[in-house]
């Protein structure tokens, strides 16, 4: 069971929640495609509706059963349920369209690169959370996750444009900052012992501010060795000297 | 291609009207001209460049499975 319709708003946020009433579904079980994201214009003047594409997908092959009870776990539950919750109503259904964006402009993206990648989303403390699964997650992460920064860099530009929100956006692909940060971790303490044992300073290849503050943090309760950044530009080198 | 820098930048710029993408095929390489508006110019460049090296690796992602290699020029 698939059912597509088309709704105009006067802002998307408008447009999403009508389509979701329409089809008398939950967030999770619609893919919501921005069409056109409108323009207040000037005075009146110059102004275009916001146009939404909705389709609502049976959750994993089950028909869909017109059920608004929400499942146990999620992290957003549109109405009642989450207004109980002592969380007010419009706080969490803005919550919602919110993610519908982030999401749509993620794997809008994905797929007019012409790679496979299917896109959820949360929100946890206060920021947006995509995750990134497919096939083509290789690809998505790119050399030393360079492809997925840019993606995320690229997704929270966008939707700060257009929700004026200025809490981050992170993007994730299959857990992959973790695994990163695991072995950043591992590189640090690596090198913290050379160091220590050489009684000579160890330099790590270079590697980006956030990269960098990984191994800064990592090491920095280590009495026997400290680190500084080396060189200029995006790019620096991190050196492990020992101490005394 | 085309589809994908006119998604990207149109999203971004105050001005998406004036948004103009060319795509220009070479044997190996293909040539992607981009103009925007003389006041969304920095919107897609960035501080220090930072919008448009994402927007370059975005391409060469796209790229990598056909094997082609994309440029991005920014037209002033």
């Amino acid at each position: 069971m698939e059912r597509t319709i088309e709704i105009e708003g006067k802002t998307l946020e408008e447009a999403t929640q009508q389509a979701l009433q329409q089809l008398g579904a939950r967030r999770e079980d619609v893919e919501i495609e921005v069409l056109d994201d409108g323009k207040s214009g000037f005075l009146g003047f110059g102004s275009r509706t916001a146009k939404v594409r909705a389709v609502l997908r049976a959750a994993h092959g089950t028909p869909f059963q017109g059920s608004l009870v929400p499942e146990a776990g999620r992290e957003v539950t549109p109405g009642k349920q989450a207004a109980t919750a002592g969380r007010t109503e419009v706080d969490v259904e803005e919550s919602i369209v919110d993610l519908a964006l982030a999401e749509s402009f993620l794997s809008n993206m994905i797929g007019k690169m012409d790679l496979q990648g299917s896109v959820t989303s949360r929100i946890s403390e206060g920021q947006v959370h995509l995750n990134v699964t497919g096939q083509d997650s290789n690809i998505l992460i790119g050399k030393k996750g360079q492809t997925l920064d840019a993606l995320q860099y690229l997704t929270s530009l966008m939707y700060s444009k257009s929700t004026r929100s200025k809490g981050g956006l992170v993007v994730d692909v299959e857990d992959y900052r973790n695994r990163r940060e695991q072995k950043l971790q591992f590189m640090a303490r690596e090198a913290g012992e050379k160091a220590q044992r050489t009684g000579k300073p160890v330099t790590l290849a270079p590697m980006s501010a956030k990269d960098r503050r990984i191994i800064h943090m990592t090491l920095q309760d280590d009495d026997d060795v400290k680190t500084t950044s080396r060189g200029e530009g995006l790019l620096k080198k991190v050196v492990v000297l020992p101490r005394s | 291609m085309r589809d994908l820098i006119l998604y990207i930048v149109k999203a971004l710029v105050d001005n998406p009207e004036a948004v103009d993408v060319r795509e220009i095929q070479g044997e190996k390489t293909t040539v992607i001209e981009l103009k925007v508006a003389q006041e969304d110019l920095g919107k897609v460049i960035g501080k220090q460049g930072r919008t448009a090296r994402a927007i370059r690796t975005i391409l060469n992602a796209s790229g990598t499975k056909l094997g082609k290699r994309c440029v991005l020029e920014i037209l002033e």
